[in-house]
């Protein structure tokens, strides 16, 4: 076959000639089966509710946790394998240096985009890569989503600065920001807008009436991802939102009996930020789980949850610990003789470790030894603020 | 036999099966996740209440378990579009296709594997619009996307799919000459 030219109408033609496949079973068969499985479940207790189970596995997971800590593996001092690991790491996390050609030919959009698209382009200047105080000027506010993986299992937030607009309320502008988000730029999942209305309530609580075809609650992984959407929220200082199915108080969930009427966001939910990346870029992102103390989450941050496909955002090598916590200010400090890998590597380490004390309720984070007064637009000589959201990126509305 | 099972199987089973055939590429699973949906549609066709159509609800229920089935799969994640190594692309026969697809003529085959390369949201929009012959309203109700999402994924799931057709008939063609 030579070269070939494909218009849409060709591919439309020949996806249309796709086979039909049928299943061969009989309808007694797969009748006999749906009905073997039904009287498994009946017969085996299920965990029904999730909220109960994951306690438990947290709680495990944190007694584990206290175990290793207490062993003093997480500050070591001794670092044996730290050069090779140094190399491998860096290797790791240098690889969105370039991209290749057939992305940039991707970013020249056609006209048909340009009616659908809005022009997205990572904040690429600087290495950091989340929005701090100095960013943003008097008229600005961040709105932040969180979008999923491909796979539906990170929730990863991304924000834009925009600016107050006379007669706009930041909801509008939230709204503006969810239909215009073009998450496959991103190399996240089609996600926004939510199929359903929001509406200020008050101060503090928004409600969200979801349109009677929403399917957010159809199963385990879909709803996950909703409450997690929610979650980002929290950005905006909302703790509450009112639930409402066509008007109907009240959502009715995947594997509950009753009805959720209101969902409750928590300002911080102790989580570490690792690294997720994309074909387009690598993102901060939230881990799954949650821990009783930072330092748990600073030991996940540095093994990396593979399920999830999070890298580590604290190279194995780099050697700190933590001196002090009060609550506006933590503390660390690095072993004068620690390796630090490439700027790259250094910034997204540093700025996990900010938004993580984010997550911690801390408001500042300082880093005492660690080699330097400045980087990038870091001031190591005085406790540096945690920023204010996560994962910059440009989305101009049209 | 259970009047609810009886319903949707003489209506929709075979469109179920199909739509989770192309979604997750095999028999096997397919016939697996069928019984899943057939659970999980029986377990909560109370809460229906004439939602959109019952077929396109029952298919946004396959989704679901379809994307289920994808977390369960570790190694599922798609090939990232920039490392993708366009010049060692292998579509070569070796590579296991079902045998349903495997019988078709070249064409058909290489667009089954080309499906692949588009991201979940992009095969089940093409899936949805162009093997099942859904709407785009119906698609969006799968989804519970707005119907201006759909256009748009499809526009750039079928620019996706022509990259990847364009650069497997080149190599084909390489390899001949």
């Amino acid at each position: 076959m030579s070269k070939k030219q494909f218009s849409e109408k060709d591919l439309q033609r020949l996806l249309r000639e796709m086979p039909l496949i049928e299943d061969q079973r009989s309808k007694d068969e797969v009748f006999h089966m749906v009905k073997k499985r039904l009287q498994e479940e009946m017969e085996s207790p299920r965990q029904r509710r999730r909220p109960i189970l994951w306690p438990v596995i947290a709680s495990i997971a944190a007694m584990f946790l206290i175990f290793v800590l207490s062993t003093s593996l997480l500050f070591r001092n001794d670092d044996l394998a730290g050069s090779n690991q140094a190399e491998l790491d860096r290797e790791q996390f240098t690889m969105e240096d370039e991209l290749p050609e057939i992305v940039l030919e991707e970013n020249q959009s056609t006209t048909q985009d340009q009616l659908f698209t809005n022009e997205i382009k990572i904040a690429d200047a600087a290495l950091r890569t989340a929005i701090y105080e100095e960013d943003l000027a008097g008229n600005e506010f961040t709105l932040t989503l969180n979008v999923p993986d491909e796979m539906f299992q990170n929730a990863i937030p991304v924000s834009v600065i925009v600016q107050d607009i006379e007669g706009r309320t930041w909801l509008d502008q939230y709204i503006d920001v969810m239909n215009g988000i073009n998450e496959e730029e991103l190399g996240l999942a089609e996600y926004y807008p939510l199929n359903g209305t929001f509406t200020l309530t008050d101060a503090g609580s928004v409600s969200l009436n979801l349109n009677s075809n929403h399917t957010y609650t159809m199963g385990t992984a879909g709803e996950t991802m909703f409450f997690k959407s929610l979650d980002a929220l929290k950005y905006q200082g909302i703790a509450e939102v009112h639930l409402f199915e066509n008007f109907e108080p009240g959502i009715q969930l995947h594997h509950e009996d009753e009805k959720l009427t209101v969902y409750s966001i928590r300002p911080t939910q102790n989580t570490g930020y690792l690294l997720y990346e994309t074909d387009r870029q690598v993102f901060l992102t939230p881990s799954p789980n949650s821990y009783e103390t930072i330092g748990e989450s600073f030991q996940e941050m540095k093994t990396g949850i593979e399920k999830n496909e999070l890298a580590p955002s604290i190279p194995d090598f780099v050697d700190f610990k933590i001196i002090h916590e009060n609550p506006d200010t933590l503390s660390l400090s690095f072993s004068p003789t620690t390796e630090f890998p490439d700027d790259r590597s250094f910034v997204y380490m540093i700025e996990a470790i900010l938004l993580t004390a984010k997550e911690f309720g801390f408001q500042y984070v300082h880093f005492n030894n660690i080699g330097m007064d400045h980087f990038q637009d870091f001031d190591f000589t005085k406790p540096v603020h945690v920023p204010v959201a996560p994962n910059r990126i440009q989305l101009t509305l049209q | 036999m259970d009047s609810v099972f009886e319903e949707i199987y003489e209506k929709y089973h075979q469109d179920i099966f199909q739509f989770l055939f192309y979604l997750v590429r095999d028999r096997h699973k397919a016939e697996d996740l069928t019984q899943e949906v057939y659970i999980r549609v029986m377990k909560s066709i109370d809460r229906f209440e004439n939602r959109s159509s019952l077929k396109t609800w029952i298919l946004s229920i396959a989704r679901n378990v379809a994307i289920d089935q994808f977390r369960k799969e570790k190694n599922k994640r798609n090939i990232p579009f920039s490392q993708f190594d366009w010049k060692n692309i292998d579509f070569a026969d070796h590579q296991k296709l079902p045998e349903e697809i495997a019988v078709q003529n070249e064409r058909i085959r290489l667009l089954f594997r080309c499906l692949k390369m588009c991201t979940v949201d992009q095969q089940t929009v093409l899936i949805a619009r162009f093997i099942q012959d859904l709407s785009i309203a119906e698609t969006a109700e799968i989804l519970g996307w707005t119907e201006s999402k759909v256009k748009t994924t499809q526009h750039r799931a079928l620019k996706r799919l022509k990259k990847f057709m364009e650069a497997a008939s080149e190599k084909e063609g390489g390899h001949h000459e």
